[in-house]
């Protein structure tokens, strides 16, 4: 559905306990569509949910105290299809996460991520959260601590993620496209993961102007050197490598179209699939070239 | 037009077709009035035996003359799909024409640029050894451009064999600003993402790292020149590059490796190069640093080219106010 950023960070922002937003932030989706809310057509962007990443995942008792805080002031779960809470003995795997819908919302939720410890080597872990007495879980992806580098105030009383670093976390979940595909159509397509990401990648690089992109390469250098110490020249060196594989393959490059037009942050633009292969090469020469040298570099 | 316009222009082929690899075949169409076949396919191997294979092997070169056979190097070219057809597309006719731009060929137009643009700088009489020295073109290109610009009353002869312009030659400038995109060797940038161009960005990173034969021109250094300089607004960027040490690819590669040319004149350019034939560029060393700024006459071109009439005229006379006090 289509709704507007600024509103709906207004309302988190009201609805969720003081402490509890100053220990997070809000990522993906919602954080690209309020940051370029300027761009969007009538300021709206289609989204069904808000990533609210939690800073304090490690206090996995405090998380659960903190949901069920939230329960008690209106809000409701939302389920995942074949999940249901689980107990001590159910393996973490199976375990759904924590989506709920703020009071007064049925088609807009929150989702619960955690940020990871220094450099986490699964793509997506689990942390296992009681609540209520029974068992949920909070995913914690290997890159999503990046997005927490200098975080953006809202001044609505939420930080959220800057758009730069989200690419650089996307970038790096990518280095191939693989065949993973969407578990939900968008726009009646089952994108690649990759492909929907990697979309979100160039429609943030298009709607940046070129000269703030060339400060990019050093945030990025900083932030992943605080989160990989041991391997983040190895990583960064190949962060062009799922980008490339994008831009050589038009059907991907389609479904990267489809979804960031979908999503709402390229139809004020009117870019065409062409055009998003011509930001691919801008942010490959302006961005990625500078920040792989500086990675490679003695 | 002689044979170091020949040579010219094989060079500046050979340029573009090296540049871009999709180019098959260049076909370079040379009117014969002035130099025989024989002539014509003698200077051809000079130059081109001097190119590397890959270039070579992808350029053509076609020799017409009215009421005579075309003729062609290599021999088989006439066979080439692309040459028939441009046997078929009238070129004949429009060679037998003679256009009204006959008479200003790249050599003349660049003689009389250079002694324009000197003019407009308050600069006294030139000599035609100072001219030859500043053009690098031979005796008889400086003289003949003399003679034809006497020949219209714009030009003067002094003693020491200097000349100098009687005034604002408006005749000629007008020819040549008719018929600039000819003459002018210019090659056309668009952003393949569909972005508006942004000149500033496209300066910003040239000014991060010079390069001592280019040349800002269009708004950007019609600004420069003239401080009161009205429109709102950079459409685009103009570089102008001397002929000294100027490497394109070099350049794209430092501003923005991304920028694709082309030749759609209705594209939305984001940077547009102008080559200069000339050895002296004219450049003029910006007291706010970073890159120099091309000579009046290239600047007036590059707005010409905009459709900025209004504000190109408008720079005229400021420049002849600023000669004359």
């Amino acid at each position: 559905m289509d709704l507007e950023p600024r509103s709906l960070m207004t309302r988190l922002a009201s609805m969720l306990p003081p402490d509890l937003a100053a220990g997070a932030y809000v990522a993906g989706s919602l954080a690209a569509g309020f940051h370029f809310e300027g761009h969007l057509p009538r300021r709206e962007m289609r989204t069904k949910d808000a990533d609210i990443v939690v800073h304090t995942i490690g206090a996995h008792d405090e998380l659960g105290r903190r949901t069920e805080e939230l329960l008690s002031r209106g809000w409701t779960w939302n389920y995942p299809k074949k999940f249901s809470p689980g107990s001590a003995e159910t393996p973490v795997g199976e375990l759904p996460f924590i989506r709920l819908f703020p009071p007064g919302f049925s088609d807009f939720f929150i989702e619960f991520l955690g940020e990871p410890a220094i450099g986490q080597q699964e793509a997506k872990a689990h942390g296992r959260i009681v609540v209520s007495g029974a068992h949920y879980a909070v995913p914690v992806f290997r890159f999503i601590g990046l997005t927490s580098w200098n975080l953006l105030d809202s001044g609505l009383g939420l930080k959220y993620a800057d758009p730069a670093m989200m690419c650089l976390a996307n970038l790096l979940s990518h280095p191939r496209l693989g065949t993973t595909r969407m578990e939900t159509d968008i726009g009646g397509t089952a994108c690649l993961r990759s492909a929907k990401d990697l979309g979100r990648v160039l429609a943030i690089a298009r709607l940046t102007p070129r000269g703030e992109q060339d400060a990019w390469a050093e945030r990025w250098v900083q932030a992943l050197m605080k989160w990989f110490p041991q391997e983040w020249r190895q990583l960064g060196s190949s962060i062009a490598s799922g980008l490339e594989e994008l831009a050589r393959d038009p059907a991907a490059l389609g479904e990267a179209h489809h979804t960031a037009a979908h999503l709402g942050l390229l139809p004020g633009l009117r870019v065409s699939v062409e055009q998003l292969a011509g930001v691919a090469s801008e942010l490959n020469h302006d961005v990625l070239r500078p920040f792989i040298e500086r990675c490679t570099r003695g | 037009m002689g044979a170091r316009d020949l040579h010219a222009s094989i060079v500046e082929m050979a340029l573009a077709v090296e540049e871009n690899p999709a180019i098959e075949l260049a076909c370079l169409v040379w009117r014969g009035e002035r130099m025989s076949w024989a002539r014509t396919r003698n200077e051809w191997g000079r130059v081109t035996r001097l190119l590397p294979e890959p270039v070579r092997r992808r350029l053509g070169l076609l020799w017409l003359v009215k009421g005579s056979e075309t003729k062609c190097e290599p021999p088989d070219l006439g066979t080439h799909p692309v040459v028939r057809q441009l046997e078929k597309s009238g070129l004949r006719e429009e060679v037998g024409a003679a256009p009204a731009s006959a008479g200003l060929s790249p050599g003349f137009s660049e003689v009389f640029k250079v002694l324009l643009a000197l003019w407009l700088r308050g600069s006294g009489p030139i000599t035609t050894g100072e001219l030859i020295r500043r053009c690098r073109f031979s005796y008889p290109t400086i003289a003949g451009a003399i003679e034809e610009l006497v020949r219209r009353r714009e030009l003067r002869r002094l003693r020491n064999r200097s000349v100098e312009l009687v005034g604002f030659p408006r005749q000629t400038w007008q020819q040549v600003v008719a018929i600039s995109d000819q003459l002018r060797r210019t090659i056309r940038f668009v952003s393949p993402s569909g972005r508006p161009p942004d000149p500033e960005f496209l300066l910003g990173r040239l000014s991060k790292t010079p390069l001592d034969w280019v040349a800002v021109g269009g708004v950007i250094a019609a600004r420069r020149l003239f401080p009161e300089f009205d429109l709102k607004g950079t459409p685009r960027l103009d570089l102008t590059l001397g002929s000294r040490g100027a490497n394109v690819p070099l350049l794209i590669g430092r501003i923005d490796p991304s920028l694709e040319s082309t030749t759609d004149p209705s594209a939305e350019f984001s940077l547009v190069v102008h080559r200069l034939r000339r050895d002296d560029p004219l450049f003029e060393t910006s007291p706010q640093g970073g890159p120099a700024t091309a000579d009046p006459v290239e600047v007036l071109l590059d707005l010409h080219e905009l459709r900025l009439e209004r504000q190109a005229a408008e720079l005229v006379e400021y420049l002849l106010r600023k000669r004359r006090t």
